[in-house]
Formats: structure tokens, sequence, C-alpha cells
């Protein structure tokens, strides 16, 4: 049976709470267990609207996003694989099959740069379509050098096929209050939910925690054993800590790659890492907008003070860390 | 030779001749060699902290430049180990060395300047080593210091293996070394059979690369050892 799931992704608002670093697979429910949501055969085919959109016509919207495919298709360690199957006249957000790509007038989502909506079989957890749609209400550019006043459709694509992958939010990115919102003062992934801002197009590319997801979902012939992962418990006063962010940074490389504690005795598990020590850093989900990274199953618990790990701690090759346990302490 | 650099010469001397008596007793020979061919040695190394470098945890600011999230300061601690040698004379002043070693140190991570406030710690993790090298050594024969002793100078390379803390991951990487030391002749022929004991003292600079970290890092380590010749 096949159920439409639909997923609206708040992305790139400029004015999203704080957000925090990890990538997250996406997950929906079967029976009872939380399966990945991935697709299950490549070529992974699109098509784009015909009309184009404000400022874009169809054949640069074609291109902008053919190179945002693209940059995907490059991670070395990821076996994914895209295909444009033309023009269409069908919209995005159409349940018919179609992975279609476009423009929608949506001035009511007026944080709302894009989104990508998903169509998943509730039986196998398998991608069948995923939608994306640029929001005409912005002004758009697919210049190559960027465009003052227009927001980047190369940089929002690359984003947004990151959600048609099946990756969630990541948020290796700081933010600070800027007027009734927030605004971005850094981000080091491009599944961060919140963009720089028009003209900018320093998201073209991926980073190491983009690239750690995307090969965690579609690995390539060897890549799990060459590389490692990090796993363990969050908790505070002896208790699992439910929400908090952990982040590996490995400081022969310097690459950032994070996840969320996910169950409510703390546990979580950082995937795709290079093999080697890695220092761990915990922080709270304390102004966030919880419900754009994860669902909440568990009291969120954000009253504990950023810190890091005592223990260097080793990803092996093809392995796991073992299950460590990380104390935070109250604020 | 100016007064003061004999004075301070002569005191080195000294000290080198005073260790080798507290480390070995018994009746001192001179540093002439007989026709040993062999020879075969254990002791101890001490290798001093190696610096892996400062890395910033960077994200990227509106504008391109980078965000220092946190700064990570990395140490390979001082190592203190035991090795065991095996030599052969291939001249009068020419050794060549085969040499395994075992030790342990940690790796240790400052972590600091945290971008919100996060207690600057290091955090650390125990890694053990083994080292297999071959070595060439000349004895500088023409040299003495004191009645006993017989500098040398150094150079060698090996393989370099590093177990990560529960033994989950292992680097291996290379390893060369220079330097130079002495050879104090202690006893000649002590049970009959044996040619020559004595102790040797060395310095050298150490260059790794592989445990840890790719880059070739350098440190500095010094060996005592007691050795046999026959």
């Amino acid at each position: 049976m096949r159920v439409a799931w639909a997923a609206l992704f708040l992305t790139m608002s400029l004015l999203m709470a704080r957000p925090v670093s990890a990538y997250l697979k996406f997950g929906s429910s079967v029976n009872g267990q939380v399966v990945t949501v991935k697709w299950s055969g490549f070529p992974v085919r699109y098509f784009v609207n015909d009309r184009g959109g404000p400022g874009v016509g169809a054949n640069a919207l074609a291109d902008a996003v053919g190179r945002a495919f693209g940059t995907w298709e490059a991670v070395p360690s990821a076996a994914i694989r895209y295909q444009f199957g033309g023009f269409t006249a069908a919209m995005p957000g159409d349940d018919d099959g179609r992975t279609t790509i476009g423009f929608l007038a949506a001035p009511e989502l007026e944080r709302v740069l894009a989104s990508t909506s998903l169509l998943i079989d509730d039986v196998t957890g398998e991608l069948l379509e995923a939608d994306i749609f640029f929001n005409s209400a912005f002004p758009w550019s697919t210049s190559a050098g960027g465009e003052s006043g227009r927001f980047d459709v190369e940089t929002i694509a690359l984003h947004e096929i990151g959600h048609l992958n099946g990756l969630g939010h990541s948020a290796i990115g700081e933010t600070e209050v800027s007027g009734s919102g927030r605004s971005v003062i850094a981000a080091e992934a491009a599944m961060f939910p919140l963009a720089f801002g028009p003209g900018n197009v320093l998201h073209r590319s991926l980073r190491p925690d983009d690239i750690a997801g995307v090969s965690d979902l579609y690995p390539v012939a060897g890549f799990e054993d060459a590389s490692g992962s990090i796993s363990g418990r969050v908790t505070k006063n002896g208790t699992g800590l439910f929400g908090a962010h952990v982040v590996a940074f490995n400081p022969a490389t310097g690459a950032l790659i994070g996840n969320f504690a996910l169950t409510p005795d703390g546990d979580f598990s950082i995937a795709g890492l290079t093999p080697g020590p890695h220092v761990l850093r915990i922080e709270p989900l304390d102004d966030a907008d919880v419900d754009s990274f994860f669902e909440v199953t568990a009291p969120l618990d954000v009253d504990f003070r950023v810190s890091f790990h005592d223990k260097v701690v080793v990803a092996p090759r093809g392995g796991d860390s073992g299950s460590i346990v990380v104390r935070v302490q109250p604020k | 030779m100016s007064a003061s650099l004999r004075r301070f010469a002569r005191r080195w001397q000294r000290t080198v001749i005073g260790t080798a008596a507290v480390l070995l007793t018994g009746a001192t020979v001179d540093a002439q060699t007989g026709g040993e061919r062999f020879e075969v040695g254990a002791g101890m190394r001490f290798v001093g902290p190696e610096p892996l470098g400062r890395v910033d945890a960077n994200e990227t600011n509106p504008g391109g430049g980078a965000f220092r999230l946190f700064t990570a300061e990395s140490t390979l601690d001082s190592l203190l180990g035991v090795e065991a040698r095996l030599g052969v004379r291939v001249s009068s002043a020419l050794h060549l060395e085969a040499t395994g070693s075992y030790g342990s140190s940690d790796l240790k991570v400052k972590l600091s300047a945290d971008a919100e406030n996060a207690a600057a710690i290091t955090a650390t993790e125990r890694i053990s080593q083994y080292t297999v090298e071959g070595a060439a050594v000349i004895e500088l024969t023409r040299w003495h210091v004191g009645a006993h002793g017989t500098p040398f100078i150094a150079a060698g390379a090996g393989y370099v293996r590093a177990l990560h803390e529960d033994r989950i991951l292992v680097d291996e990487g290379a390893l060369w070394h220079a330097g130079g030391g002495v050879n104090l002749m202690l006893r000649a022929n002590p049970d009959g059979r044996l040619g020559m004991v004595g102790i040797r003292l060395d310095a050298r600079a150490l260059f790794q690369r592989g445990v840890v970290s790719d880059g070739v890092h350098a440190s500095p380590a010094f060996g005592v050892s007691a050795f046999v010749r026959f």
C-alpha cells in the first residue's frame, strides 16, 4: 500500500530558530519499526517544470538544478545517481509518481525559500517520489557568480536535493537573534536549514557532514569497511538525555560531523567517519525549532552546558567505537 | 680550544662516566674492542612529546571567512619504552643493527576557545607503539670519551605500529632517526665466553609519519641500554 507522506521541510528560512550540528537521515515508521527512507533504485529520474520562475527560465532552472545534482553525484563515497528526464507541465507536489522540480507561488510561506515533499512506500520505506518547489515569492538567480538581492537556485537546490536523498536538516552552524528571528553567522553544511542570504553562493559545495550523510545512506562498495562510527549515550545526573547534539571533530582533518541523541536513553550514533581519533562536543537544543530537525518523542532537556567529552574517541575502520557514555552537567 | 671549552669537555666526560658507574658496577676496560662480531642489547628509551599541530574547528561565515567554533591542539605525549637490538659488525667501525621496541604514551587534545563558552579541557587517549627498525652505526674509533667510551653516530629507518586505546584501530607508519652517543665498555669476558659488556647512551632526532597524523613530526629521543658483544 502506498501512502502519501507529505513532509514539508521548512528549509532555508531566514528567520528560523537556531540550528545545531548534525546530519540526520529521515525515518519512517513501518509496523512499529523505524526504517530509513531512501531510494532503492538508481538513477533517480527527475523532471523540471517547463514554466521556469521569476527571472529564471526553464532551461536555466534545469541547468542550475543539474549542477546541484552533479555535486551530490560527485561524492566519491556515495553511489546515488540521477537522471534528467526532461521538462514537464506537471507541477511539483502532484502525486504522479514523477519527481518534479519547479517554481510555485507560496507567498503565505514568507520564510520558506523552497521545500521538498516525499512520497514513501510505507511498507518498505522506499522513496517513490520527491518533488521540490522554489517559492516564486522570492527573487531568484542562476547567475554563475550569484546576483545581489536574489537567491541562488543552485545553492538552494543543493540543500533540497539533500532532502530528496533522504537527509534531514543538519545544523553545523551558528545563528544570532536578529529582530523577531535569527540570522546565520556561520554554517558548515549544505543541509543547514538557514540560508546565508540573497546573492550568496558559498553553499554550492558539500561539507563533510553532508558527505558523511549521503555516503551513509548510499555507500559505494567498501565504504562501510573503510569508514567508522562512534556511538554511545549522553547522560545527565545518570539518566539519558534526549535531543542533545553530539558533534565529532576530527583533529587530523578538521571535519565536523554530528548527530542527535534520539532516544529517551540519550543514544546517539555518528557514522561515515574517517577512521581515527575524534573529540566530541555536546550542546543543547536550547533555542532551536526542534521540529525542523526531528520528531520530538520525549521531553527535550536543554538544561545542560555545552561541553567536550574528556576522552579522545576512536572511530575504528569498518566498525564502531563501542558504546561510550558522555556526561554533561546542568547549567 | 678555549680554556672554558676544555673545562666543559672534561666536565661532560666525567658526567658520562659517572652515569655509567651508577648503571653498572664492575671493572671497566679500555674502549678498544677485540674481534667480537655480534652485539645483543636491551634497555630503555624515552621519546619526547611530539606536537601534532593545532587545528581550528571552523565553520564558514557569510563573507566566506572562517568562524572558529573551538580550537584543538594535539600532542602525542612523551613515551617511555623498552627496546632490544641485535647488531653485527661489518667492518672495524660499521655496525648494522635491528631493533624492536615497545612503549605507550597518551594522545592529548587540548580543546579551548569555544564559541559557546564550553570549558577548556584536554581529552586523552592511550596509544601503544611497536617499532621495528634498522640502523647503521659508525663507531668513531679515533675518538674516545674518557678511557672507556667510544662515540658513535647512527642513522636508521623503520616501521611503527600504533594501537589505539582498546585496540580498536591500528595506525601503521614509518620512522627515521639520526643521532649519536657513546658506547662505554665496562667489562671484558665476564664469564669466560663473552667478549665485552658495556652500556650505550644515545640521543637522536626522531621523525615519525602515520601515527595519529599523516604528517611528519619530529621529537627528541634518548636511550640507555646494556649490551654484550661476542
